[in-house]
């Protein structure tokens, strides 16, 4: 009896100082069941390429700014970019860039012999998503970017300096690419593994940044060497057909998995109209610009007439609206909106949309900007050791233009001898005018920014001021995040005005 | 081994048992009704011999024929007798009429005097918790404790609170109380469905140092709950039925002069009447005839005069109800006890059809066997709530003043409530959207705990406790499927002369496909401890150790499964679908181990010494690899507790009974982090899969390899005194506290890729005080009065954050342009918004000389704390012969809130506030502009450009300052008053025992600051840490009052 309780005693207190000792293999319970804590280079280079494709933030905000786009002010989200009153919570398109941009840097530091030629595509993102971060800002954190908790508050660098590295990162790119082996890869949903496609990609987003800086006095000592250093390079530039397009399979009729332009600006999966259709409408800017040089051709592509895709396609009914204008003619029936060449649509006998494209392929890069580009190179810069003249790049690329809308090769050729000035090459007054006015339809509807930051070079063509507009100047650039500057104080910025602090290449 | 073990005794005791003529005498203490009365003193008069009663009442004291035992516990009558020749004594002890004074269950759920503790806590008494017959346990409790925070985040038939001790210490993290049922920790929803009448008392210890042997979970303090366990002696049937009404107290303000329309260009309103407009920016009311909406396929239009509806906004939400049956057995005899209850709650929302049905069950039994003691509780509880996912409350919100929208309920056959037929283009019929988008859930929880003590000797007792608390929740969002007509999308038109901008209603270009979301969701909590408990007293010492382990596993599995879209209408499953099927699963397991050990040391039963240690180790923080430092770490605490009024006899007279001073300090280890979170992430990417191909992104938040717990070291100091024959009784605490090492989720520059990084970086400190006070103002036989007030003062500050960073931007959630940050320097959460700009010197509103209109500022401004600097309750009993009466209420105060509410309301121009200038043109007030050389001239003449739409949506809308208002309060919690029969009669009955008939209410008054028209300022948009923004969504404020009847057989 005593032996037992003794026994009863024992086994209770030592069980009391020992359960649980069992510790290290008992808390063995904390790895991640949910999410994946391991990955390849090939999956994150497939989703940040489709991130890329699916923020069309940039663009939206650039074409109200270039005087494309007008927005409703009867709707929760017209406002600042309309009013100019812009804050620095508003437009964050920092953050998401950044985001964006450390996919790809995570692709360039864990990409290993096999897969090194997504290391080579990744530096080619990564000089677009930086020359954009820098049209949008200016100076930037760049050299001391992306490297997550090993610098914590990164430094800014230069504009220009950025710039031109960028292009040093593109010539890294395309020797990268060029020594890899690969000749397909589906996780590369923008070319499928074509190098010579990636280096075009690479060459023509070089004359982009290079045809940036057009403007600066005296650049073109910078400029001309580097253009002709692409031509030597040999492999050339995106040629007609060649736009930079991805998609990462559309699937229609599926939720949040169709072509995000089509979802946005058109309709939904189950072709239900989204709002965009009533909120965003093309100016009557751009609408009078296409209609006073005859281009309606390519105006019945670029937008649907007032009453929707089943309205009869007469000239008298397509409509913009002033840029800011507020009121009631952002209704359907009354003005255009985004067209077929982007939403692509069938309607039936009561004008009801019933079917449509939802799996196109988004634009990342234009062949017609590829073209334009050289055209307005080749004008402004005789030197440069492009082979063609100016009016051949620059009628390459309306025609380029018209392709990617859905417009014919001869509907290009009446409008390039329809005898309008920045129409046709040989009646325009000013050649680079006709250039950047071509250059800015170009861009309607496939890249705001671009049709911005351009426009904001060169002021061509003229865009009026918002009707909302408290100021008598339009933005010149944006303001650093709020985010930012609460978690960088030290190096960013200070005294940015968003009417006066321009980028480096915007001299004018 | 017995003999063994009483020789030791002997050995250690020896001076104890010097006295050869005493014998050991034993004993039970109970009080009138036959309740054991634990830690009553026994003493020897004459002599400084003594001792106290066991958790059961229980003495066993040396004594000698002759000797006067005095018996004395708190709130009863002392009794001496004599001892006899007999050994054992049952003594029972009458209510003393002073203010009763209570045990006090301790972490563990061992009990001690309050003269042993050292640290602050309060125990709230089953009377005091239903007095206002709350449904829910944490309602109940509001402003009964001092340094109790409990927020009713809102209204709903399900409803959410978040119940914080002494404010917020952890910026980022939990800062909830931990709530502990039996022993055993289960999670805070508890409170909302465990049953009020089951409950005994509720202890509320308030500082980390009370819980400790909670481990980290104890860092916020714990609520103690402690149910209902039987009494000895026949069996006790009680039967309590309870009917409740809800009326709805208050709505915004609005305004009843104009209607329809929106803005078109005008300076004026006049013109802009829309019939089809959701907007209220139109013409101003003339009384006229006009159609609402357009024609419909009939060929009716529905005229209605353009006129306001009084009370119309008012007429749509119902009488709530809720009607509560209880029923409860009790019983046992000398060694066993049991108790048994059911409850039904049938609660009908002010909400049309929104319901909640809760069903429970209650077991709980305790046998003793010799040394032995076993007991066991279950508790079922079946919950069953039906609501609308729709927002009605945004819906009713923004109709205009003249759409009679209380007669359009009928949206199957009345041809203007339908969908193809209502008036509104954009939102469609609340009553259709109430009806068409529905959430049900049903919870299941089963909590129990067995545990089994055994006392081998007086001196010790071992205790194994095992309790678990499950979930398995299934909820079922659905939203129904409806086609427009044909007519509906193209045709319908607005009749002459009526401004008629296009055909065909606006919302029916999108058809509702319909969709589901299915949820199953379990969760579960095991907890086990094991402790032994030793107590004796040596000469002037008494000791009191718990050596003890403890483990805690918490699982969780959800899974949704959804659809977009269905087939066949109301068959809500994803099979009956067109489209992908949605959804996903989570799994979580996290564990934890602790040792811990606690001491209580005292002298002459008047000065206390308490130290508490633990070790925990918890897998939150493992990963293997990781060093231990990491994962396991040790923490403690110490305290001391003086009765001074005992140390120093003379002290104690008439006036001063009692006085008792404490300090303590303490030093809790908090794992405040979430499973899974050391390791870096790659999710799959926003869209992906598209068929065949995956893509991932690297994770957003990136962690610290050193992330470790995070430190929370408290001091306090309190003062506790009984004054004027025990009648007044104060409490006064003081505390600070410091977490250190915060786990932060803290938001990186976007530039190095990452948005956010988990550091151990944050500081902050937590500081305030307490004080409570109780009365007993007429104690005499047919008539007592107590009351008390309790106030609380609590601040807290942001020391330091991280790096450079100055502020955790919308870390409690938010808006954009309104929400709550925590800044250095700062108490958070800090509300920040957008402001108008103001010139620095005059302080005015800076406008442009142009068109009149403010400008906002582009940075957010700072407004004030979210959480409330003080609480005041003040509370009273009446008792006079039958009848009772009581009643509290609470003043919250010193803080802000955000009301996005005004916001969409002048969105939609139904706010008051958007009429106040007549929608004419105005000069903004108290505004200025520059002259154009920079100098400010105070503005009189400028003119707002337009005074309607562009005035009030385009820049009134846009300034988050218009919608701050003060968050105080002042609210009469519960009023009660009850009759019970007197015995007399009741005896002739011979079945019936007791009967009590009450009327009671709940929130009859709400007192708010003038700025505030919106809603009640507990509402807020989260339960989370951003407390202080409120929101559409919220079902508005409710006044409660009904009738209660018990019956005791």
């Amino acid at each position: 009896m005593i032996m037992k309780k003794i026994l009863i005693y024992t086994i209770l207190l030592s069980s009391l100082l020992t359960a649980g000792s069992c510790s290290k293999d008992w808390l063995d319970v904390n790895t991640n069941p949910n999410t994946p804590t391991s990955t390849t280079p090939e999956l994150i280079f497939t989703n940040a390429v489709n991130s890329y494709i699916s923020n069309l933030g940039p663009h939206q905000f650039g074409a109200h700014l270039a005087g494309q786009y007008t927005q409703s002010t009867s709707f929760i989200g017209g406002g600042a970019v309309l009013t100019y009153a812009i804050s620095n919570t508003d437009f964050n398109f920092f953050t998401g860039y950044y985001n964006n941009l450390n996919d790809f840097q995570y692709v360039i530091e864990n990409s290993t012999e096999a897969n090194q030629h997504l290391a080579g595509f990744s530096r080619v993102m990564k000089a677009l998503i930086f020359h954009r971060l820098v049209d949008l800002y200016g100076d930037i954190p760049y050299t001391d970017a992306l490297k997550g908790t090993r610098v914590l508050q990164p430094k800014y660098d230069d504009d220009k300096f950025i710039f031109e590295d960028l292009i040093k990162v593109l010539d890294t790119a395309i020797s990268v690419i060029k020594s890899s082996t690969v000749t397909t890869d589906a996780s590369d949903i923008v070319f499928g593994g074509d190098k010579t496609g990636w280096i075009r990609f690479a060459n023509t987003l070089k004359l982009r940044i290079l045809m940036r800086q057009s403007y600066i006095p005296g650049r073109d000592a910078y400029i001309v060497p580097e253009i002709n250093r692409i031509i030597s390079e040999g492999t050339g530039f995106l040629e007609a057909g060649m736009d930079v397009t991805a998609s990462p399979g559309y699937i229609a009729g599926s939720a949040g998995k169709i072509n995000p332009v089509f979802a946005t600006y058109g309709y939904d999966q189950n072709f239900a109209q989204s709002q965009g259709v009533r909120l965003i409408k093309l100016t009557s800017t751009v609408i009078d610009q296409l209609k006073n040089t005859d281009d309606t051709f390519r105006l019945k592509r670029v937008a649907h007439p007032k009453g929707g895709p089943g309205a009869v396609k007469v000239t008298s009914n397509y409509v913009g609206i002033p840029t800011g204008a507020s009121g009631n003619q952002f209704l359907e029936s009354l003005t255009s909106s985004v067209g077929p060449a982007l939403v692509d649509v069938t309607t039936d006998a009561t004008g009801k949309v019933t079917g449509g494209n939802q799996t196109k392929r988004v634009v990342i890069m234009l062949a017609a900007e590829s073209f334009l580009n050289r055209a307005e190179a080749k004008q402004r810069f005789p030197a440069v050791s492009l082979p063609l003249t100016a009016q051949q790049y620059y009628e390459q690329g309306v025609r380029e233009s018209f392709r990617i809308n859905g417009a014919t090769d001869a509907q290009a050729t009446l409008l390039l001898t329809g005898l309008k000035a920045n129409a046709d090459f040989n009646v325009s007054p000013d050649k680079i005018t006709a250039i950047m006015t071509q250059k800015w339809l170009a861009f309607l509807n496939y890249d705001g920014l671009e049709a911005w930051s351009e426009q904001r070079k060169s002021e061509i063509p003229p865009v009026p001021i918002s009707l909302q507009a408290a100021t008598p100047t339009r933005p010149v650039r944006l303001f650093y995040p709020l985010v930012e500057e609460s978690s960088n104080a030290v190096n960013t910025p200070d005294n940015i005005n968003i009417f006066t602090s321009k980028v480096f290449w915007d001299v004018n | 081994m017995r003999k063994i073990l009483s020789l030791l005794a002997v050995l250690v005791l020896c001076s104890v048992l010097a006295f050869a003529q005493t014998r050991v005498v034993t004993g039970q203490v109970k009080d009138e009704v036959g309740e054991p009365v634990p830690f009553s003193s026994v003493t020897i008069k004459g002599s400084n011999r003594g001792t106290t009663t066991d958790a059961s009442g229980n003495f066993r004291i040396e004594a000698a024929s002759g000797d006067i035992l005095v018996i004395s516990a708190v709130g009863l009558t002392p009794r001496e007798f004599t001892v006899g020749s007999a050994n054992t004594y049952n003594v029972s002890l009458l209510k003393s009429g002073n203010l009763q004074e209570v045990v006090v269950t301790t972490a563990l759920g061992v009990k001690k005097r309050p003269k042993e503790i050292g640290y602050a806590n309060a125990t709230v008494q089953a009377e005091q918790l239903t007095n206002g017959k709350s449904p829910q346990l944490a309602q109940a409790l509001s402003g009964k404790v001092s340094g109790l925070t409990i927020t009713n985040a809102n209204n709903s038939v399900n409803p959410a609170v978040k119940v914080t001790l002494r404010g917020f210490r952890s910026m980022t993290g939990n800062n909830d109380a931990l709530i502990v049922l039996d022993g055993v920790p289960v999670p805070q929803n508890a409170l909302s469905y465990i049953n009020p009448n089951d409950i005994a008392d509720v202890t509320v210890l308030k500082g980390g140092q009370a819980a400790t042997l909670y481990g980290s979970d104890g860092v916020n303090g714990a609520i103690l709950i402690n149910t209902k366990k039987g009494s000895r002696g026949k069996p006790l049937i009680s039967f309590n039925s309870t009917l409740n009404f809800e009326r709805l107290s208050f709505l915004p303000d609005f305004q009843d002069t104009y209607g329809s329309g929106s803005d078109y260009g005008g300076l004026t309103p006049a013109g802009n009447y829309r019939t089809y407009e959701n907007q209220q920016y139109g013409d101003r009311y003339d009384g006229s005839i006009r159609p609402l909406g357009r024609v419909a396929e009939s060929g009716d239009t529905f005229n209605f005069p353009y006129k306001a509806i009084p009370g119309e906004r008012r007429r749509v939400w119902n009488t709530g109800f809720t009607n509560t049956n209880d029923i409860a057995v009790s019983g046992g005899d000398a060694t066993s006890r049991f108790y048994l209850s059911f409850q039904d709650a049938n609660t009908h929302g002010i909400v049309p059809k929104d319901r909640n049905r809760r069903d429970q069950l209650r077991f709980s039994a305790t046998k003793e066997f010799g040394k032995f003691t076993a007991s066991f509780t279950g508790n079922y509880i079946l919950e069953k709530i039906e609501q609308t996912s729709a927002n009605f409350y945004f819906d009713i919100l923004n109709q205009a003043a003249h759409i009679p929208i209380s007669k359009l309920k009928d949206w199957k056959n009345n041809q203007f409530a339908n969908p193809n037929g209502y008036f509104n283009d954009y939102y469609n019929n609340p009553f259709f959207n109430l009806d068409n988008n529905r959430d049900l859930q049903q919870n299941n929880y089963f909590n129990g705990n067995m545990e089994l003590n055994f006392k081998p000797f007086e001196w010790l007792g071992f205790t194994e406790r095992i309790g678990v608390a499950t979930t398995n929740a299934y909820r079922r969002f659905t939203t129904g499927k409806f086609l427009y007509s044909t007519y509906a999308k193209n045709d319908a038109y607005v009749p002459a002369p009526f401004p008629n901008d296009y055909d065909g209603i606006d919302r029916a270009g999108g058809d509702i496909l319909g969709s589901v979301l299915d949820r199953s969701n379990f969760g579960q909590r095991i907890n086990n401890d094991l402790f032994l408990t030793a107590q004796k007293d040596f000469k002037d010492f008494s000791t009191s150790l718990i050596l003890g382990q403890n483990i805690q596993v918490r699982r969780s599995k959800n899974i949704d499964v959804s659809s977009a879209s269905i087939v066949i209408p109301e068959l809500y499953n994803v099979s009956n679908r067109t489209g992908e099927l949605g959804g996903g699963a989570s799994n979580t397991e996290q564990r934890k181990y602790g040792y811990y050990g606690d001491l209580t040391l005292g002298f002459r039963e008047f000065l206390y010494l308490h130290a508490s240690a633990r070790l925990d180790g918890t897998s939150v923080f493992y990963l293997p690899g990781r060093k231990k430092s990491l994962y396991q770490y040790p923490y403690y605490g110490a305290d001391i507790s003086f009765i001074v009024s005992d140390a120093f006899q003379g002290m104690k007279s008439d006036m001063l009974n009692y006085l008792k001073l404490r300090a303590g300090y303490n030093k809790n280890g908090n794992d405040n982090l979430s499973p899974y979170r050391l390791a870096p992430d790659f999710p799959l990417g926003g869209g992906f899969p598209y068929g065949t191909t995956a893509g991932s992104t690297v994770g957003d938040v990136f962690p610290d390899p050193n992330l470790k717990p995070e430190f929370v070291t408290s001091y306090e100091a309190g003062l506790e005194a009984n004054v004027w024959n025990n009648r007044i009784n104060l409490d006064f605490s003081i505390y600070t506290q410091k977490s250190e090492d915060q786990v932060l989720s803290v938001s990186l520059p976007p530039s190095t890729g990452y948005p956010a990084a988990l550091i151990n970086v944050g500081e902050s400190k937590n500081w305030g005080y307490e004080a409570d006070f109780r009365a007993a103002i007429f104690r005499t036989q047919n008539l007592t009065w107590e009351i008390s007030a309790r106030y609380s003062n609590n601040d807290n500050k942001v020391i330091s954050l991280f790096g450079g960073l100055t502020r955790l931007a919308a870390y409690g959630g938010g808006f954009t342009y309104a929400q709550t940050s925590a800044e250095v320097g700062k108490p958070f959460p800090y509300l920040f918004g957008t402001a108008y700009v103001r010139d620095s010197a005059s302080g005015r509103v800076v406008v442009n000389s142009n068109d009149g209109y403010p400008q906002r500022t582009s940075n957010l401004k700072e407004f004030g704390r979210t959480i409330p600097k003080h609480q005041l309750g003040l509370g009273t009993t009446l008792r006079f012969k039958g009848f009772s009466f009581g009643a509290n209420a609470e003043y919250r105060g010193g803080h802000v809130i955000y009301h996005d509410l005004g916001r969409t309301m002048a969105f939609t121009g139904s706010s008051k506030v958007t009429t106040q200038y007549d929608r004419q043109p105005f000069v903004w007030p108290n505004s200025t502009y520059t002259d154009g050389t920079g100098k400010f001239v105070p503005n009189t003449t400028v003119a707002t450009r337009n005074g309607h739409y562009t005035a009030w949506v385009t820049h009134f809308r846009q300034i988050a300052e218009n919608f701050v208002t003060s968050g105080a309060f002042w609210k009469l919690r519960d009023v009660s008053l009850a009759y019970t029969l007197p015995s007399g009669i009741l005896s002739r009955t011979k079945i019936i025992k007791s009967a009590t008939i009450g009327i009671y209410g709940r929130n009859l008054i709400t007192l708010l600051p003038d700025g505030n028209v919106y809603t009640d300022p507990e509402f807020s948009t989260t339960t989370g840490n951003g407390l202080g923004i409120n929101a559409d969504f919220i079902t508005p404020p409710v006044r409660a009052f009904g009738a209660t009847l018990s019956i005791n057989f």
